[in-house]
């Protein structure tokens, strides 16, 4: 065991000393500063240039209002010497219809390309009917949504009136019928219980979008990020020992065992490190917004457990294939179907998340490779599956860990001393089941 | 006692067997030469040894033990091609190596002794990769004997190193032996072979053809070898009778015969002027070149 410590303790001073590392350390934080930063930046960086956009009316009375609605709105967002501006003007331009519409409508989008005007929308004659033509809106920057999205919201208050005032509906009414049309919202809340001391009826919470979503989605991510960043590694260092001839030498001092099971608890000793400073760091910030509660000590554990089996599982396939491979290369190309393997929660996420319990759901967070990830999120959610699923999953993924481990270390024994050509998964397989 | 003792060993790589029915045993405080042309079965001993590999049949003692791992701690390994971290700083690698071999003692200032002996005290907190070839040789050999092992297996511990280097090594391998280890180095260097080693092995298609003393393997081969100083070239001497091959090092030809060495040197008088005419027993070299010279069929195949 000391020499499998050794070999840990060699492996887990490399890799903390190594620049990825650190740069991998600092990544995520860096990424949310730099995130939140944008965010920031956004919110005091208010857009504030003049957006031009042409009005082609075919009902001869909506152009006008629009214009008038838009002046409106250039008031309302416009700055002043005690308010700061909140959104840049639109500018309307009546055209007149003293041409051709297809001539007219190329004409207007020269002087968009020609950056005299940012859009155009077409009103047809018949918008105010039930079934009348769409308006048409022509612009070269389909990815800006604020004057397009303006347009649809006054268009939508002017037809309506228009059509009130097509079957007659007074303004009295009209306004009445406004006030009756308010939206319906909901409050989402949790569910009720008993006060254990008073035996009282205890007020349900409001869902805390906090709890029931982010953390659960932080939690599971940070394992996979975590996985994803430690494992491959292996690959590496076993490729370098191998093609470096080192493998031979630290096989003259240990059995090819050891040396693998060094290497997973040297990984696992670094995971540790990044998963203890993360969620140190995560605890803290929720004990500062009094939300301490919000992660519990028993997510925390299953988390930590099934973080171990992660690195375990993924760990030892990695190493078996940097042992079988003798150059970069096939090493990539062997790589790429466990890196399938190991996105693939990632790609269920927002399934799980729709319905956290339903078969699926169930089924994958039962499937070991995808447990880590998909158990987790799930115990993360409220109300989490029943004890006996994350149960389940830990006796499934371990067997399947330590039958991975075995197989690993059948194909490590034969891999690392192999020189010439990378093995094929064939010949892994027959090694896994050679005596 | 024996320091290895090995008994109808066999090992097959699929349908290749790589050793064939090998048995050996090397005494303590020896320097065995391990030699035979490559892909002989000499690395593959050595690996099972080492218990690195398994034979498929057969046994293997080591120092003593009879389940090899065990005395893993008590022998050092340097393989033919080095093994060391290329980022890894030259004393942080010695100290890991001895670790592995769970070194005892003051490892620390066994390390010093060796860095200040070997002339590295200046590379000592470098990283490897700074090296040159000869001083990477060195640290290698430090990490094969910091835990100073009872047995060492050195395979082509010499291979491109200058005469300088050469000679420091030479003197620590000679060190080794005084110190009470067995030495096992593989060379194909036949004169190294022939000046260090008390015993040499040579392996030839996975089996023994050779196991003794210098004295003893040239015996077996008689005194059909004749070195001469002549006049004339090399060539020559090839159409003279009694003549079987000929080795040309330039100054000195080296002459295996097959009849009566008076005659030939009647013959030889005959032709050219000779400086020199000295009766002797056969080089390791010629006696390795005899064993695994490819037959004529080889040849042609």
């Amino acid at each position: 065991m000391n020499k499998t410590l050794t070999i840990a303790r060699n492996e887990f001073l490399a890799a903390v000393r190594s620049k990825a590392f650190i740069i991998g350390l600092l990544m995520l934080p860096l990424i949310m500063l730099v995130s939140v930063g944008i965010q920031e930046f956004a919110r005091d960086h208010v857009d504030t240039q003049e957006r031009k956009f042409a009005i082609i009316d075919h009902t001869g009375k909506l152009g006008p209002i629009l214009s008038a609605a838009a002046q409106l709105r250039n008031d309302e967002v416009a700055g002043g010497p005690e308010k700061e501006a909140t959104g840049g003007p639109f500018t309307p331009e009546i055209i007149a219809l003293d041409q051709p519409l297809p001539e007219l409508r190329l004409e207007l989008s020269e002087r968009i390309r020609g950056g005299d005007l940012f859009a155009f929308i077409e009103i047809p004659v018949d918008i105010v009917d039930l079934n009348g033509t769409t308006p048409r809106y022509h612009s070269e920057e389909p990815t800006y949504r604020d004057l397009p999205k303006w347009l649809i919201q006054t268009l939508t208050v002017l037809v309506r009136e228009l059509r009130f005032e097509k079957v007659n509906i007074d303004a009295h009414t009209r306004a009445q019928f406004k006030r009756l049309d308010q939206p319906i919202s909901l409050d989402r809340l949790g569910l009720l219980e008993r006060d254990a001391l008073t035996g009282d009826i205890a007020a349900a919470r409001k869902v805390d979008k906090v709890r029931a979503f982010v953390i659960p989605i932080a939690l599971s991510v940070l394992l996979y990020m975590i996985v994803l960043t430690t494992t491959p590694q292996m690959l590496n260092t076993v490729l370098e020992e191998k093609m470096g001839r080192i493998s031979e030498v630290l096989l003259g001092s240990v059995s090819p065992f050891q040396l693998m099971l060094g290497k997973l608890l040297g990984c696992l000793w670094v995971t540790s490190i990044l998963a203890g400073l993360y969620i140190g760091c995560a605890l803290g910030v929720a004990h500062y917004h009094e939300m301490s509660d919000a992660v519990p000590l028993d997510l925390i554990a299953w988390f930590a457990l099934y973080l171990l089996l992660a690195i375990f599982f993924y760990g030892s396939i990695f190493i078996a294939i940097g042992s079988a491979c003798n150059d970069i290369k096939d090493a990539q190309a062997a790589m790429m179907p466990v890196m399938l393997v190991v996105i693939m929660p990632m790609l269920l996420l927002p399934v799980i998340l729709k319905n956290p319990n339903g078969p699926l759901a169930v089924g994958m967070s039962l499937f070991p490779p995808a447990t880590p990830t998909l158990m987790t999120l799930r115990i993360a959610l409220q109300p989490g599956p029943p004890l006996w699923q994350p149960l389940l999953a830990l006796v499934l993924t371990t067997a399947t860990t330590i039958g991975c481990i075995w197989a690993a270390g059948k194909i490590f024994r034969t891999g690392i001393l192999m020189q010439g050509k990378s093995a094929t998964f064939r010949e892994m397989l027959r090694w896994v089941f050679t005596k | 006692m024996d320091a290895i003792r090995i008994a109808g060993v066999t090992k097959n790589f699929g349908e290749l067997r790589a050793v064939d029915g090998l048995s050996l045993a090397v005494p303590r405080g020896s320097i065995y030469g391990f030699i035979g042309p490559n892909g002989s079965g000499k690395t593959t001993t050595l690996r099972m040894i080492m218990s690195i590999l398994r034979p498929d049949t057969g046994d293997i003692d080591v120092l003593g033990e009879h389940n090899p791992p065990a005395a893993k701690d008590r022998v050092g390994y340097l393989p033919e091609e080095r093994g060391l971290y290329k980022k890894m700083k030259v004393r942080r690698l010695l100290r890991y190596y001895g670790q592995l071999k769970n070194a005892d003692g003051d490892l620390e200032s066994r390390i010093n002794e060796w860095i200040d002996r070997m002339s590295l005290t200046d590379w000592a907190d470098k990283p490897v990769e700074t090296l040159s070839k000869g001083m990477s040789q060195k640290v290698q050999f430090i990490s094969t004997i910091i835990a100073e092992p009872d047995l060492v297996i050195l395979d082509e511990p010499f291979s491109g190193l200058d005469p300088v280097n050469m000679e420091v090594l030479r003197e620590a391998v000679l060190g080794l032996r005084e110190r009470g280890a067995t030495v096992i180095f593989s060379t194909h260097d036949m004169a190294v072979a022939e000046r260090m080693c008390d015993r040499i092995f040579m392996i030839y298609r996975g089996r023994k053809v050779l196991d003794g003393s210098l004295e003893e393997i040239q015996s077996e081969y008689g005194q059909d070898t004749v070195r001469v100083r002549i006049d004339a070239y090399a060539k020559m001497l090839e159409g003279l009778p009694g003549v079987e091959s000929v080795r040309d090092h330039g100054q000195v030809q080296e002459v295996r015969l097959k009849g009566e060495s008076q005659e030939f040197l009647r013959a030889l008088m005959d032709k050219t002027a000779v400086h020199h005419f000295e009766q002797t027993r056969p080089s390791l070299h010629d006696i390795f070149v005899r064993i695994a010279r490819p037959t004529e069929d080889e040849s042609e195949s």
